[in-house]
């Protein structure tokens, strides 16, 4: 891999002022690849810190989001729900640019990649991102911004299998019960709740390169004092920059 | 907390209760204007007395505008080892380390810039 990157980083002047070799070591591992969209996968191999395990969908197919509709009885072929609750690990792509708003939280499963690289893509205006009880995740390249609370209800959370949901709490990224889950390069702003949650017994997570901005309570790591299965949570947390209108929990 | 960029805070940047461990390391701490809210660090629901027990470290952090981390509990200890999951960069490299912070814009053949 170093070797890889060296190579690479001998062309750097032709490639003006796109950073490439900056000594961020996630970025270093894949960005100087101008072919990233044929070797998206790499990027799983690119983790630090606790959550550095989390391999996504590295061994899965690509599913390729179409559809930016959401129906959570109903998942449709081709939206971005019926992706992340399949039971195989996917790589989840999409076609074009999106805004996706939906109505419930997006329950993702086990073994996923969200990579919003190669279209602008915001998960907006509605309920957002909830992994529960999972692992082996990786959200990259997603705007998340605006995430409102939504009603309860019944939600398909795997095929053929719907479970009740309660109302959900307004985070952009809730992480609950859940291990090897890796955020990285989102931008994240304006929710109802945290911008990313950190809660119930959840442990090996890294939160990277992510860009927070207008939100008061920004990450919470561990809900309650009184919950002894977060003593062991571990959490790394690097190079993100916390921006303009932020107010305290970065984190708590 | 490694290499992050804490540009804006109104309260606080990094705040617990509960006796939780923090190691930040080569952070860049860009302390609000107001006077009253320099403090990089806050304790919850807690006495000094018993939050001077907390294992909180700062080790490399680059403080700025009067930022200012109030370390507590065991410092240099074994703990903290376990606790480290990376190495550290210096903080003066942050500002390029976390240019490419958030979504990158990202098309075939190219590098992915911001």
């Amino acid at each position: 891999m170093s070797f890889y990157c060296r190579s690479i980083n001998g062309s750097r002047r032709n490639l003006g002022y796109l950073s490439c070799g900056t000594g961020n070591p996630i970025d270093d591992c894949w960005r100087c690849d101008p072919n990233w969209e044929r070797n998206r996968k790499r990027l799983a191999s690119c983790g630090i810190g606790f959550g550095k395990n989390a391999i996504g969908g590295r061994d899965g197919k690509v599913y390729v989001v179409s559809d930016p509709s959401d129906n959570p009885m109903n998942p449709k072929p081709g939206t971005l729900r019926h992706g992340v609750i399949q039971e195989e690990p996917l790589w989840i792509i999409f076609k074009r640019d999106m805004v996706i708003k939906l109505h419930m939280d997006l329950l993702v499963n086990s073994y996923k990649t969200i990579d919003g690289r190669g279209a602008t893509i915001h998960i907006a205006g509605g309920p957002c991102i909830k992994v529960h009880n999972k692992r082996n995740i990786i959200i990259h390249g997603i705007h998340i911004h605006d995430c409102k609370r939504g009603g309860s209800g019944y939600v398909t959370d795997f095929p053929n299998h719907r479970s009740w949901s309660a109302r959900s709490d307004g985070d952009g990224i809730t992480i609950s019960g859940a291990s090897h889950v890796w955020v990285d390069h989102c931008s994240l702003s304006n929710c109802f709740d945290g911008l990313i949650d950190v809660v119930h017994g959840s442990t090996a997570i890294t939160i990277s390169n992510n860009y927070m901005t207008h939100h008061n309570k920004v990450m919470l790591l561990g809900h309650s004092d009184s919950y002894k299965d977060d003593k062991n949570m571990q959490v790394t947390i690097a190079f993100n920059h916390f921006g303009e209108g932020l107010g305290g929990r970065m984190p708590r | 907390m490694v290499n992050n960029d804490y540009t804006h805070w109104q309260h606080y940047a990094i705040g617990g209760s509960s006796s939780p461990t923090i190691f930040s390391q080569g952070n860049r701490f860009l302390a609000p204007n107001d006077e009253d809210h320099k403090e990089v660090t806050k304790h919850f629901k807690s006495s000094e007395r018993e939050w001077k027990k907390w294992n909180w470290r700062s080790e490399g952090d680059l403080m700025l505008n009067g930022a200012f981390f109030t370390p507590s509990g065991a410092g240099a200890t074994a703990r903290y080892d376990r606790a480290s999951s990376m190495a550290a960069r210096p903080p003066l490299l942050v500002p390029s380390l976390t240019a490419g912070a958030g979504a990158l814009r990202c098309k075939n053949g190219h590098l992915c810039g911001h």
